[in-house]
């Protein structure tokens, strides 16, 4: 029953993320999260029953390959060998190299310390006298998306342990006669309600783009949602099939974006903008300027063009400042700020 | 390895659900979601007493038997989704029949129990890492059933309903990683008298019953005759009712097959969005289960398409549980210390009650037996845990709080420690900790581990236990009500704001008019906080009574869910109660009757009034009672504060007593640091 890799292999028939009626807000963050990973996650907001978990989940269908080091437990880039796998080079050994689909790696909030962090193998240990490692979600999410779902429950513990990831990019393991350090530079994509608690400041910071999700109110849509639930219940084959075009353009045009992405640049006065956007609403600390220009050359490689121009810095900061501004003790978090943002 | 599966016939005999008196919205319900397990469970609430696990119970023998993998730890369906040891396997895969299976959920259960964990007895002889599968995996395709589910701690019913939402269990824990599916259908009850259910947590059902006892005679002489029946001979019982049973059984079969084929046409779709948005449902669960529930319906009422009028039907069962918190809410029954009449003196003062002994008390007493007669006989139980007792009978008994047992084994685990405090055995640790020395330790024929003292690890648990802060105020219109209003709202909004990862909770009552309201029940969340506190109603008279009566009923709920808290309660007043309790609760008001209980004032405090007496009255039983702070507040701008009743309803509670000239919101906030802990 166990030491498979991490199971979320299971369900082939997820609800098509190309189905997923209006909400695109944030579809938008997390393609803009697929297309550039350096945006650095997105954290969605929102009440019960709004699509989610189903979109993030859903995600996974539209991630690009990337060249993997094929039996490395921590999906290193050949480009950039891990320690270990530095290592068998100098050996003189040649790393076998494969296309590999990012994956979402799911974090549940129950999940105890030595599963996240990783920890001694104990079969190993025991069958064969061996300190052996034994990779935990930590190594799995290196260059994954790393999901985790009611992120506001989760652990203070925990939190620290992935704070300290996050930052870093690498974990370190010292503990039951292991001591080691791998790459852990994940995605970090984090669902929550509000409602049921808020998150900690430093994990909040984390998050590079932050959306507000809301029920729909238009009629019509909401009759869409219906339809469509009903209709992927009933036969979820036929439903994924009869979507599969439109995931494929979508899958399509997220890769041509990957691909332009590194050729973006950002025409004169973008800089100018994205710190007076952030000063004009008042952010704290650096991250939300860098988030906010690397969003805009996002913007304008999905869309197709070689320029980011001030109009993407705009767009930009409605998903990269919410959770940024400095806000008066008792005000609630700002999600409607385009009016703001033109003023300035 | 894993616990054989119990065959519910086999470890009790089951009542039969065609034999159960009236009930008909409980039974339809449950047949609903015999129709449709993915209906997303049904939460039942009521008293006790009426039917609602026999039914749930009963409903498990009612589904037609189920076609399992021969062999697999989970009982996957060979049509699948299969486990990953399924998957595994080679050729085509083993069938066998089995009876759906029915699994009750202990409140006192541990997350390894539900989950899973890791295999003893598979790692000890053989040194192999293997898990040994909970309840979850155990109700796949079944019915899982939680009783007292608002007890249920939070770390739990997330991992239930995760799974029930999703149809997989994920696990990442002790050194495991596994995903089995995990579908079945969730019947929960509970009785709103213990406390309320939290909105996300009763969202999250499909449907929802409000269970009454029958109260019509007749009928209830029946339910009597039928029980007597039953448990003088269950058999002949059984054999009596068979027919009605196949009956039920068939046309279950029947609506199920029925179920894929029945359409739900636009019009159908409109009245369901319709009915949602009327009743203020957030999300589209609420049109989603009412659509759901029509068409199972339709199913089992043997028709090809769900009509409005079927939807109108199912809407009760869809949408009541999911309106909004409302603002106006039913007023809280009597709390349990203030119902009894004994006199004060008689209540064992709780705040000398030290944790240590409150565990003892439940070790042997009748309730135990409850939690524990759904293990079969037989079974494997980890041996960290011990399934914690409850004292659901004694808690009637005069001057008894409840005081559920607050077992170490309670909480999630997160990781463990060398540290020796007996707060449980963490295998996983003690395993691997133990595993470097093996070489040393090992025999020939001996077992393939041999743990030594200095391995062992406890499991540290998340105590997820943040404080808890009640303010109780005056929203009468004697002096600057709506400012005294204004300025605790902002009070509680700075407070959660300063305390939200702490995980600390603010509610609030509020006493003015006749009565008094709880506007807002504990919450950490500021948005909940201030959606509650929208509106802030003030005026009419002081009825101070209703004001304690209410926090008291508060503090009851809140110590039964968390016996290990120590609330702070801040009662914010002028001190000039002019309404008794009698007339707050529209009964009839006699002073001259029950002016005697309880004595110790004529001392020369307040007016020495009916309503005086009856507030110092409940301020010592308040104090008595519970394991709480209090700290009164006089916010009598006046110059007469010798005259108000603030100081003796501070004495008398065993508070504090402040007078703040001023009142803003950073004073109160300055007093909450002060006081809290």
């Amino acid at each position: 029953m166990n030491k498979q890799k991490p199971a979320q292999s299971v369900n082939p028939t997820a609800y098509p993320f190309a189905a997923i009626v209006d909400q695109n807000e944030m579809k938008l963050a997390l393609i803009v999260n697929v297309v550039n990973p350096r945006v650095g996650g997105v954290l969605i907001r929102g009440e019960k029953g709004t699509a989610k978990s189903t979109a993030v989940r859903a995600l996974a269908q539209l991630l690009p390959a990337q060249p993997t080091v094929a039996d490395c437990p921590y999906n290193c880039d050949p480009g950039r060998p891990c320690p270990a796998c530095q290592a068998r080079l100098e050996a003189g050994e040649t790393l076998p190299v494969e296309q590999r689909r990012v994956r979402v790696v799911e974090l549940p909030v129950g999940a105890t310390e030595d599963r996240l962090l990783g920890t001694l193998d104990l079969e190993a240990a025991l069958t064969e006298g061996e300190a052996r490692f034994s990779p935990g979600i930590l190594a799995a999410a290196n260059r994954q998306i790393l999901y985790v779902d009611e992120v506001n429950l989760l652990d203070d513990h925990l939190v620290d342990v992935l704070l300290d990831a996050a930052a870093m990019g690498v974990n370190s393991v010292e503990r039951e006669s292991v001591s080691l350090s791998h790459p852990a530079s994940f995605t970090l994509v984090g669902t929550m309600n509000p409602e049921e608690g808020e998150l900690r400041p430093q994990l909040t910071d984390r998050f590079g783009l932050c959306v507000q999700v809301r029920g729909l109110a238009d009629p019509a849509l909401r009759q869409e949602v219906i339809v469509r639930q009903l209709a992927w219940e009933a036969d979820s084959a036929a439903f994924g099939a009869a979507w599969a075009d439109e995931g494929r353009r979508i899958s399509a045009a997220v890769a041509r974006a990957r691909e332009l992405l590194p050729s973006v640049q950002a025409a004169p006065g973008v800089l100018e903008r994205v710190v007076a956007v952030s000063l004009g609403l008042g952010t704290d600390g650096h991250r939300g300027d860098l988030t906010l220009l690397k969003g805009a050359l996002t913007l304008a490689a999905w869309e197709g063009r070689n320029e980011a121009t001030t109009g993407d810095v705009d767009r930009a900061a409605l998903l990269a400042l919410p959770h940024r501004l400095r806000r008066r003790p008792l005000a609630e978090m700002e999600f409607d700020i385009a009016e703001k943002i033109k003023r300035i | 390895m894993r616990p054989s599966r119990p065959t519910p016939a086999s470890v009790q005999p089951v009542y039969p659900f065609a034999a159960i008196v009236g009930q008909e919205r409980l039974k339809t319900a449950l047949l609903l979601l015999g129709v449709d397990l993915g209906l997303g469970g049904v939460l039942l609430q009521g008293e006790k007493g009426t039917a609602k696990s026999t039914a749930a119970r009963a409903l498990a023998r009612l589904l037609p038997p189920l076609e399992v993998v021969a062999g697999c730890p989970v009982g996957c369906d060979p049509a699948g989704p299969l486990c990953a040891s399924c998957v595994a396997r080679s050729g085509p895969l083993p069938v066998r029949q089995a009876p759906t299976p029915f699994v009750e959920l202990p409140l006192g259960a541990s997350e390894d129990c539900l989950a899973g964990s890791l295999d003893i007895s598979a790692a000890v002889r053989r040194g192999e890492l293997a898990a040994r599968l909970g309840l979850l995996a155990r109700a796949h395709r079944g019915v899982l059933y939680i009783d007292e589910v608002n007890l249920l701690p939070p770390h739990l019913s997330h991992l239930v309903l995760d799974a029930a939402a999703s149809g997989m269990a994920l696990l990442e824990r002790e050194g495991l990683s596994l995903s089995h599916p995990a579908r079945f259908a969730l019947v929960a009850s509970y009785n709103p008298e213990e406390g309320p259910l939290g909105p996300q947590l009763a969202d999250r059902f499909g449907l929802c019953v409000r269970v009454r006892g029958e109260q019509e005679p007749g009928l209830r002489m029946e339910v009597l005759r039928r029980r007597l029946a039953f448990e003088s001979d269950p058999q002949a019982f059984a054999a009596e009712w068979a027919t009605g049973e196949d009956a039920l059984r068939a046309r279950l079969a029947r609506a199920r097959e029925l179920l894929p084929r029945v359409e739900v046409g636009p019009q159908a779709r409109n009245r369901a969005a319709l009915l949602a948005a009327q009743a203020a449902s957030q999300g589209q669960r609420g049109e989603l289960a009412c659509i759901r529930a029509a068409r199972a319906l339709a199913a089992w009422r043997d028709l090809g398409s769900v009509t409005p009028d079927m939807v109108d039907e199912a809407a009760p069962l869809a949408l009541t549980h999911r309106a909004r918190e409302g603002r106006a809410q039913e007023p809280p029954p009597l709390p349990r210390v203030l119902r009894q009449e004994t006199p004060p003196e008689e209540i064992r003062p709780s705040r000398s009650e030290k944790p240590g002994q409150e565990m003892q008390k439940s070790g042997g007493q009748p309730g135990q037996e409850r939690g524990l007669r759904i293990l079969s006989p037989g079974e494997v139980r980890p041996v960290a845990t011990r399934l914690p007792a409850r004292e659901s009978t004694s808690r009637v008994q005069a001057g008894r709080r409840d005081s559920r047992e607050v077992s170490t084994a309670r909480g999630r685990y997160i990781r463990a420690s060398s540290q020796r405090l007996g707060r449980g055995l963490a295998l996983d640790a003690t395993f691997r900790a133990a595993a470097p020395h093996q070489k040393s330790r090992r025999t020939l024929d001996g077992p393939a581990l041999v743990v030594k003292e200095p391995d062992i690890r406890e499991k540290v648990r998340a105590a997820r236990r943040g404080r808890l802060l009640l303010f109780c105020v005056d929203a009468s219109g004697s002096m600057n009500a709506a400012a005294r209003m204004k300025t605790t709202k902002a009070a509680v909004l700075g407070v959660l704001t300063e305390a939200y990862q702490k995980r600390d909770r603010v509610g609030l009552v509020a006493f003015g008019g006749s009565g008094a309201r709880e506007l807002l029940p504990p919450t950490s969340s500021v948005e909940v906080a201030r959606r509650m506190l929208a509106e802030l109603p003030t005026g009419g008279k002081t009825p101070l009574a209703a004001g304690l009566v209410s926090l008291a009923a508060v503090l009851e709920r809140e110590l039964a869910a968390d016996p290990k808290l120590t609330p702070l309660a801040i009662i914010m007043t002028d001190g000039r109660p002019n309404v008794p309790l009698a007339a707050s609760q529209g009964l009839g008001y006699d002073p001259g009757k029950a002016g005697n209980k309880g004595g110790g004032w004529g001392d020369g405090w307040g007016d020495g009034g009916y309503a005086d007496r009856e507030v110092l009255n409940l301020a010592r039983r308040l104090s008595s009672s519970f394991r709480a702070r209090f700290v009164v507040v006089d916010t009598d701008t006046g110059h007469h504060h010798e005259i108000n009743l603030c100081r003796a309803l501070a004495e008398y509670l065993g508070a504090y007593c402040v007078s703040l000239r001023r009142l803003t919101a950073e004073g109160v906030l300055d007093l909450v640091r002060q006081h809290w802990e």
